[in-house]
């Protein structure tokens, strides 16, 4: 016997799914103002099921993005200091020696150096260097962010 | 990552449930803290192992969610065990508040006697001021006013032993009535069987005795002599008391002082002696009662062991309390019991004194004794004061210990908070002097460090900047050489397409090639098959009829041979109905000849056709071929000039190809097809019909020859047509009238003559044997 329960599907307007045919322009969007909004083909309202929808559709070219990219350097840095913090935190909860605080806010000095160096990177200045680099010209609102992102790992790599 | 932060009033706030938890039940939670402190350490190790498994350069997102959670469990950690730790520290500011209260309870009791003691020895000093002025004075002088000072010296000695009494009793008369008033009501209600009243009262007088101190309770023990005899009577009475929960506390209880007591002697007893015994064994009753109604609660679930232990343990160090009190009490009674008797001694001396001034010689004597008293009480008192200031420090020590004592926690706070104070204190500055060291090493350490990384970050963006200049320079160059690489490449490839494209064609070309050659190969052979069945089908069409034509021709001259020699018998006969038969015959053998002259032609049109269709360039090689054999002309000109004969089917034969479609024009056999040019002589608008109707007209000599070229109107035509149908009419007569007769001779020999005159036919028959006409 079948459940009479369905889910509930939420339909959600065009919009990109992929970092293959999202832009890289909406990828700055998306990551300038922390809005979902810029996944959509073209813009419109959306209700918070919708959002929600679409958060999840977010953090699915975000993976997608990290599984092919993987994460920068910087971030690992500072992946790197978190955790010492972290081993430090719980190494004063287990001795009760209160002086591991200053361990941590030396650590913690250091990863706010790091946050403080890296700059917001600019697409625009990105897209000079790739079209001075390969002779291409990148059609900024149109190119997908694997080709753009491909071309920047392509000229570090160089 | 979150930093820690210290413990806001906003964290305070989410421990609203730990708060008022730990208002009901400071204690039962204190008891578990260790317990989380252990699970907090344990969970901080699991963690920091979790975390040491870690390789950051490996790492990928699930890992990632991973070490996200880990931190957010170690930040969650820290904060809780800083909120645990912060917790215990106000336990343990809260106990040493408790002591410091109960300590100050203490002194303010202590300071009450002091000064009671002090009155007494004020007014004990006014006696002796009295005493002196009576002993100057003589009755004899002034009688009243000896007596007046008298009575008034009588009535500060009364003050002074009320005095005393008060330091015991600590005019407490009105807690210890009500309790005296709540034991005699407790034990009405036992008696009238209302076990609920007697539980409220014994709760009440529980609270009641509670709130005494020993002194009054001391004070106040006398009046519950016979109240005391009541409720224990009463129990005896009424035995059902005993299976009532809160009832069999206060009956156990008092039986056991009863017993203790031994209150069957009470009454017997002078209360200034059995005051200790009634009010220990009071003191224990009241425990027995609050540890078998707190044993109660237990069994009902009301409060939890660990309250339960916590009350018990409290009435025990009540209890110690008490004895120490105790103690210190009957020391003080002692003490005072011995500075009674001997200023009663030294007064009563004094006063026998008096009776000796009236003789001069004793007058001295009584002097020297009175001064000798007066500095005797003088120093007994101060070393009575002495004593009871070393028993009140010596009590203050003994029951500090005892507060000390009172739970393992207050132990271990016992060096801390009195033998150690100083040293803690000494302890306290050092360790302030100490942290202040740390806190200026480690803001030096901060600025070292603040320095170091400015420093770093300067070497940084400098080797940033330089490597970017570098970096920059690399990278043109690089971008150059590999644009080269890439146009080489480019070409590189656009060759390799180039040569796979013409491998594909030349590929193409062939197999095109080959099909092409299957195509004509096959397309011969059927045209060779086509061109056999078709000469094949030529010749024995024209063979066919060529026999059929030689055998009418042969017939045809042998009937004329016949009719020639019925004509030259002047009989009738039909010579020139054969000889017209054999002259179209000998036309039809023309015609054949003519035909098979077209068969070869088209025949031959087949083959190059053929031919053409298997040669290289088969366009080319048709219009040469028909070229040089003059038969494009011929085709083109028989398609162009329309049909030679009287039909398609004269010119062209049975039909090769039956077609029918927009293009291809589908004509019946005796179907006559005009050229153009003859087409633009029919006036538009003429049928068909029409012209064929003009053109038997003109074959039959219905119309006019006229000049080429000439025109003739309709009236003139009709004219001429009138004059032809005229001479048709006398044509038609004529050929009416005249006789036409037809013979016919069967196998048989049988003649047959038929002859057809003016309409008639007559028919007569001859036979070889009579040569008779029938």
């Amino acid at each position: 016997m079948k459940s009479l329960r369905k889910s509930k599907k939420v339909l959600l307007p065009e919009h990109y799914s992929g970092i293959d045919d999202l832009p890289i322009l909406k990828w700055e969007k998306v990551h300038e103002t922390g809005s979902v909004k810029h996944l959509l083909v073209k813009p419109c309202e959306l209700s918070q099921a919708q959002i929600s929808a679409l958060t999840l559709i977010w953090n699915s070219i975000y993976e997608e993005y990290i599984q092919e990219f993987g994460f920068s350097e910087q971030y690992k840095s500072i992946i790197d200091l978190r955790l010492k913090i972290a081993k430090l935190q719980m190494k004063k909860v287990i001795s009760g020696d209160d002086s591991i605080d200053n361990f941590i806010r030396m650590h913690q000095l250091k990863m706010e150096a790091i946050v403080k160096f890296i700059k917001p990177g600019d697409v625009f200045k990105a897209k000079k260097a790739i079209e001075t680099h390969t002779g291409i010209y990148l059609p900024i609102k149109e190119i997908s962010v694997r080709e753009f992102c491909s071309y920047l790992r392509e000229m570090n790599t160089k | 990552m979150a930093e820690s932060k210290p413990i806001k009033h906003t964290d305070i706030a989410e421990e609203g449930i730990i708060r008022d938890f730990l208002q009901k039940e400071m204690k039962d939670l204190v008891k578990y803290i260790p317990e989380v402190e252990a699970a907090i350490t344990g969970l901080a190790k699991n963690i920091q192992s979790q975390l040491g498994k870690i390789k950051v350069d490996s790492i990928d997102t699930a890992q990632l969610k991973e070490v996200n959670k880990l931190l957010d469990q170690s930040n969650q950690l820290e904060i809780t065990a800083a909120k645990v730790k912060k917790i215990k520290i106000e336990q343990d500011v809260a106990e040493q508040k408790l002591i410091a209260q109960k300590l100050n309870n203490a002194k303010k009791e202590d300071a009450a006697q002091k000064n009671a003691i002090k009155n007494t020895n004020n007014l004990a000093k006014e006696v002796r001021e009295l005493t002196k002025t009576l002993a100057a004075m003589k009755r004899e002088d002034d009688p009243a006013g000896y007596d007046k000072i008298a009575t008034q010296a009588g009535h500060l000695k009364q003050q002074i032993k009320e005095a005393k009494e008060a330091v015991a009793v600590f005019a407490t008369e009105s807690k210890a009535a009500q309790g005296k008033t709540l034991f005699s009501q407790m034990s009405h209600d036992l008696l009238d069987l209302n076990f609920q009243g007697a539980a409220e009262k014994a709760h009440l007088f529980a609270g009641v005795i509670k709130s005494m101190t020993f002194s009054e309770v001391i004070g106040g023990i006398k009046n519950f002599g016979s109240a005391i005899a009541d409720i224990t009577r009463a129990l005896a009475l009424n035995p059902f008391t005993l299976i009532v929960a809160g009832i069999a506390g206060v009956a156990m209880s008092l039986s056991q002082f009863y017993d203790n007591a031994n209150l069957s002697t009470v009454a017997a007893l002078n209360y200034s002696g059995g005051i200790d015994e009634i009010t220990k064994s009071l003191q224990s009753a009241t425990d027995e009662l609050k540890k078998n109604t707190i044993a109660v609660q237990l069994n009902r679930g009301e409060i939890t062991k660990g309250m339960a232990d916590v009350m018990t343990s409290s009435l025990d160090v009540q209890g110690k309390l008490r004895a120490a009190t105790e103690q210190y009490n009957k020391s003080q009674e002692e003490a005072d019991k011995k500075f009674r008797d001997r200023k009663k001694e030294l007064l009563d001396k004094s006063q026998e004194s008096e009776y000796i001034k009236y003789s001069i010689s004793w007058k001295m004597q009584l002097d020297a004794q009175e001064e000798q008293a007066a500095k005797q009480i003088a120093i007994e008192e101060k070393a009575n004061e002495d004593a009871a200031d070393k028993r009140l420090a010596a009590y203050n020590d003994l029951k500090a210990t005892l507060l000390a004592n009172s739970s393992e926690e207050a132990e271990l706070k016992k060096a801390a908070r009195k033998k150690e104070e100083d040293e803690q204190k000494k302890k306290d500055e050092a360790e302030y002097k100490r942290l202040l060291e740390q806190q200026k090493k480690i803001m030096k350490a901060q600025e070292d460090w603040d320095e170091a990384i400015e420093e770093q970050r300067r070497k940084d963006d400098l080797e940033a900047g330089e490597a970017r200049t570098k970096h920059k320079m690399d990278e043109q160059e690089q971008g150059e050489k590999n644009r080269l690489d890439e146009i080489e490449a480019e070409k590189k490839q656009q060759q390799a397409q180039l040569d796979w494209d013409e491998a594909i064609e030349e590929q193409r070309r062939k197999d095109d090639k080959i099909a092409l050659e299957e195509r004509k190969k096959k397309l011969k052979e059927e045209a060779d098959a086509t061109v056999a069945a078709l000469e094949k089908s030529f010749a024995r069409r024209n063979e066919l009829t060529k026999a059929h034509l030689d055998q009418d021709l042969q017939m045809r001259q042998r009937s004329i041979l016949q009719q020639e020699q019925l004509a030259s018998e002047g009989r009738a006969n039909n010579l020139a109905f054969e000889k017209a038969a054999a002259a179209k015959d000998e036309l039809q053998k023309q015609q054949l000849a003519k035909k098979q002259l077209k068969d070869a032609k088209t025949l031959a049109l087949f083959r190059m056709l053929a031919s053409a269709a298997t040669s290289e360039d088969p366009v080319k090689a048709l219009a040469t071929a028909l070229t040089t054999n003059g038969i494009a002309e011929a085709i083109s000109g028989s398609y162009y000039e329309g049909t030679k004969g009287d039909s398609i089917a004269d010119d062209l034969g049975k039909p090769l190809i039956p077609g029918k479609d927009g293009y291809v024009i589908r004509v019946d056999g005796a179907e006559k097809v005009f050229n153009p040019e003859d087409s633009a002589m029919i006036p538009k608008g003429m049928s068909n019909k029409t012209v064929a109707r003009l053109a038997y007209n003109y074959q039959m000599g219905y119309l006019p020859e006229y000049g080429s070229g000439g025109s003739i109107g309709n009236s003139q035509v009709a004219d001429e047509i009138k004059v032809l149908h005229n001479k048709f009419d006398n044509i038609l007569d004529v050929i009416k009238s005249r006789p036409v007769s037809s013979t016919k001779i069967d196998a048989r020999g049988i003649v047959t003559q038929t002859e057809f005159k003016n309409g008639l036919i007559k028919v007569s028959t001859q036979k070889p044997t009579d040569n008779r006409m029938i």
